[in-house]
């Protein structure tokens, strides 16, 4: 892989990304100038690339690709959902192959054929299909506005208007057909087109008996005299009736995108009042521009802020203030904007990330590495310090030592911050993908929902933001698949068609809080209950003891699922106990809360930095231990009267629960030292898998901030230990994997 | 009844049919920048028409048929 | 008005425009939508049409002899309560961004552009007359 590769592969990937953002915000929000430029340009200079690094199938399908948003940009292709899969279609198949370019050097050997196929499908899309690009619906076809227009003010009273589109064959003449001797016999003609179907030949290539016409027609003619007229040829004419019925039909849905619509009225609103210049006039434009943005927001569902502009309205009436409502209507635009910021920061400003560096990861890591061992050197020197003093004595020389130890300690502490920064990214990352997700399988599964994103700012490690990226993709896609109804379903339970998806991250000191909510049919705790009583998760008594909410919980046990059937979406090999094992290896907690009919929400508790554990070191059957810290509740000192025997179980209660003991060293298989039965034992309470358990330990030692080296060598697939760290006082400490000895 | 050349002038005159429309065109091809003049014509067949239509060129008028000054007159003077 | 009650109720709009067949195709199309339609060929008539009845949106046309859409708007909007604050849709032309900067000065709500093909002109009388979802 050369240079000139690399660079294609890294810009490739980039463009991918930018293009699958804008597509789907021109999907959502409609024509925008600016955003189809930009995905023109991204297809464009994707299949330039192609040609340089001589991938000629991809180049291929992105010329076809470029071909169709070069319409779009001139307006001569609406955007439509299907426009727009098959565009992030054809991404997804140049991302796979610039995948396998990188990997082996070459695209797979079926890509010419994928490509001319896809090609194909992109092309379709071009080609002007006469009977689908009409509206579906009953509403009369656009040419019928253009055609009113050329007809001059004229004095029609009430009565019947039709339209006829006539596209005669072109072998008609040889039927005997005149199809303009036929448009002459319409009574009352009042405005006419006659245009050639296909372009015209030069003419001498012109068949002069080919009919090449195209006739439209308005007409204050009754459908019987047109059908008389027409009726030799009724399969060459439409027709279509203008004047009014007398049946009204309930105003329709907007179902064509209505994000943009609304968003453009509050803004002309906006405009209005900022024009105004006479003062009589005043409470005209700001009550109309008040009325009007109210109307439409209630159209589009959005009482909230439609309240807030009446408010305003009110207020600026009693006050003669138009700026009242100006301001609102500023909050109420802003406020529209809000759920696209997160989506969209990335296509904001393209430009703006070209203040950063591209740095190999693996520079990173090494450097991370020498900082974690500059920390354990530095802790050694802490210790020696201490150790010095009393030997130095009070003098210059214990203080020297004192000083200049400290001010490394802080000095290293706060390298190895930075470094941690370093691999701190932004949770927008791994959010980016997961609008495409969900606009996927809302296809996929006929569903309707709309996905918010929050607090993509927030940082984490480079290392957790990649772990994550599974298990919240299970966590959407079950959302979507069990927890969202069909929109029948949605409407008769009363809830707005569109269903909800939130995913929200938020910092909580150094911890990070992610959520998944969607309001779609909750969890119900009965259901769990009774398939953990099939499954025979736990006896019977315990799983009725359970209250409603922990019963919830049980849905991140294994081998449980409350779907009627595994489907594929959401059921293959990934379940929620396996969500729940990956949120716990990055030392997190889940939880999950519902409302039956309401929704459901799963929140992950993470820390923001793996790198760095607090170590609490413990003394069992005469070794010390690491014990990480984010898994010990408490640790309490037992009195032997505290403490129960069931069978050959030990344990206590603590608040109103029975937790079990176990002793460290038995687990550890360590030489126990005979218990003193009158001496109050040392538990430590932890937390794992969602069940609580005491780990009796000899003696506890101190804290330490560590960074734990992987074990190594032999001990390499050793259970129970996640690594070793360095105690203070230089000795090799086995931090042990409290999940893993508990599993 | 019949397609008549003139010089830079074609002649459109009378009634005219759909075997017309060979001739009329075979006359544009012939003569090509020639002023259509149609001031004499009767009902013309939409063959006919689609001819001076597709030509693109000079049409000398007003129509002899009402119907087509009405009608389609300004499309063939684009 | 209760809230339930009003936002239940049949929407009416006025169309003013000089051109029979314009009323005629804009009210076809709106009546079909669901909507109350009421024409009125001038500014005139569309005033003593506006006293006389209540609209949830008006439908202006720029062009026309005699008194003029933007004038009609302008006098709209100084009228007294209710009237002043109709909400107004403006069918302006293409004719240079003019039309638009002054539909805006005159305090017109929002504007569509002729040709106004059925489904954009139901689309926008829906969202501007508050109908329902």
């Amino acid at each position: 892989m050369n240079q000139l590769q690399e660079q294609f592969i890294s810009e490739t990937k980039e463009l991918i990304l930018q293009a699958t953002d804008d597509l789907m915000a021109v999907e959502r929000f409609g024509f925008d100038a600016e955003r189809i430029d930009r995905i023109f340009r991204a297809f464009h200079t994707l299949k330039g690339s192609a040609g340089v690094v001589d991938l000629p199938a991809m180049a291929l399908v992105l010329h076809a690709a470029e071909d169709l948003l070069a319409a779009v940009k001139a307006k001569m292709r609406p955007v439509t959902t299907a426009l727009v899969s098959e565009a992030l279609q054809c991404l997804d198949q140049v991302s796979a192959w610039v995948d396998a370019f990188e990997a082996r050097g070459a695209l797979p050997p079926q890509a010419g054929e994928r490509a001319r196929d896809a090609a194909l499908r992109l092309r379709a899309l071009l080609s002007d299909n006469k009977k689908s690009s009409g509206t579906p619906d009953k509403s009369r076809p656009d040419w019928v506005a253009a055609l009113i227009e050329q007809v001059p003010a004229t004095d029609i009273s009430a009565g019947p208007l039709l339209a006829v589109d006539y596209e005669p064959l072109p072998g008609c003449f040889f039927n005997g057909d005149d199809p303009l001797a036929l448009i002459a016999a319409i009574p009352e003609l009042l405005a006419l087109s006659v245009e050639p179907r296909d372009p015209w030949p030069p003419l001498p290539d012109m068949d002069p008996f080919a009919c090449n016409l195209r006739i439209r027609a308005i007409a204050a003619a009754t459908r019987e005299q047109f059908a008389g007229i027409f009726r030799l040829v009724p399969d060459q004419v439409e027709v279509f009736e203008l004047a009014p019925t007398t049946a009204p039909a309930a105003a329709g849905p907007d179902v064509n995108g209505s994000g943009a619509l609304l968003d453009n009225i509050i803004v002309c609103q906006i405009a209005m009042l900022d024009a105004a210049k006479a003062a009589d006039d005043s409470y005209g434009r700001y009550g109309s521009a008040a009325r009007a943005a109210a109307n439409a927001l209630r159209h589009f569902a959005r009482d909230d802020l439609a309240s807030e502009v009446e408010a305003a309205l009110e207020a600026a009436f009693a006050r003669q203030s138009a700026s009242l409502v100006r301001d609102a209507l500023r909050n109420v635009a802003s406020g529209l904007a809000a759920p696209l910021e997160a989506n969209d920061r990335e296509t904001a400003s393209p430009a703006a990330s070209n203040r950063s560096l591209r740095i190999d990861e693996a520079r990173i890591d090494s450097l991370f590495n020498l900082s974690g061992e500059l920390i354990v050197a530095k802790n050694s020197l802490a210790h020696l310090s201490r150790l010095i003093e009393p030997v130095v004595g009070e003098g210059d020389l214990g203080r020297n030592i004192r000083a200049a130890n400290e001010t490394l300690d802080s000095l290293i502490t706060e390298m190895h911050a930075a470094i941690l920064q370093l691999r701190m990214v932004p949770l927008s990352q791994l959010f980016r993908s997961f609008p495409r997700v969900v606009r996927d399988l809302c296809l996929r599964l006929d569903k309707r929902a709309e996905l918010t994103i929050q607090g993509g700012a927030a940082e984490c490690d480079k290392k957790v933001v990649e772990r994550l990226f599974e298990p919240l993709l299970h966590l959407v896609r079950n959302a979507l698949d069990h927890g969202i109804e069909a929109p029948d379903e949605r409407r008769e339970s009363g809830k707005p068609e569109l269903a909800h998806i939130a995913l929200e991250a938020a910092r909580a000191g150094d911890r990070l809080v992610l959520e998944v909510r969607d309001d779609g049919r909750g969890i119900n705790p009965a259901a769990v209950r009774a398939k953990a009583l099939e499954r025979g998760l736990m006896p019977v008594a315990e799983i009725a003891a359970l209250s409603d909410e922990d019963a919830t919980q049980l849905i991140f046990s294994a081998g449980l699922s409350t779907a009627g059937a595994v489907t594929d979406i959401s059921g293959r090999g990934v379940g929620m106990d396996v969500v729940r094992n990956t949120v716990e290896q990055l030392g997190g907690k889940i939880a999950v809360t519902s409302r039956l009919g309401v929704g459901t929400s799963v929140r992950l508790d993470l820390p923001i930095n793996v790198a760095m554990s607090q170590i609490m070191v413990v003394a069992a059957g005469g070794q010390l231990f690491g014990l990480p810290m984010d898994l010990v509740s408490e640790t309490v000192r037992l009195t032997p009267d505290r403490v129960s025997r069931i069978k050959n179980n030990r344990g206590f209660v603590l608040r109103n629960r029975i937790v079990p003991i176990c002793s460290l060293a038995e687990v550890l298989d360590l030489t126990c030292q005979p218990a003193d039965s009158q001496a109050p034992g040392l538990v430590i309470v932890v937390e794992v898998g969602g069940k609580i358990v005491a780990l009796e330990v000899d003696a506890i030692h101190d804290r330490l901030d560590a960074v734990l080296k992987p074990m190594q060598g032999l001990l390499a697939n050793a259970p129970a230990y996640s690594g070793t760290t360095m105690s203070a006082d230089g000795r090799v400490l086995l931090v042990l994997d409290v999940r893993e000895l508990f599993s | 009844m019949t397609v008549r050349r003139g010089p830079g002038v074609i002649h459109v005159e009378g009634a005219c049919g759909v075997e017309e429309a060979e001739i009329l065109l075979q006359a544009v091809v012939e003569a090509p920048g020639a002023v259509i003049d149609w001031s004499a014509c009767g009902r013309l067949h939409t063959a006919v028409v689609q001819v001076i239509l597709a030509a693109k060129g000079p049409v000398r008028g007003p129509c002899g048929d009402p119907w087509l000054e009405r009608w389609v007159a300004r499309m063939a003077r684009q | 008005m209760a809230a339930a009650e009003n936002a239940d109720r049949r929407r009416s709009v006025l169309i003013v425009d000089d051109s029979s067949l314009v009323r005629l195709y804009y009210h076809g199309a709106l009546e079909k939508a669901g909507f109350a339609v009421e024409q009125a060929i001038n500014g005139i008539e569309a005033t003593e049409k506006v006293f006389a009845h209540n609209f949830d949106l008006l439908i202006v046309d720029i062009n026309m002899p005699g008194m003029d859409g933007l004038s009609f708007v302008r006098d709209m909007r100084r009228r007294k309560e209710d009237i002043a604050t109709l909400p107004i849709l403006m069918i302006t032309t293409e004719a240079g961004e003019t039309d638009i900067v002054d539909a805006r000065d005159a305090g017109v709500n929002y504007y569509l552009i002729k040709p106004v093909s059925e489904a954009d002109l139901i689309r926008h009388v829906t969202a501007l007359a508050g109908t329902p979802p």
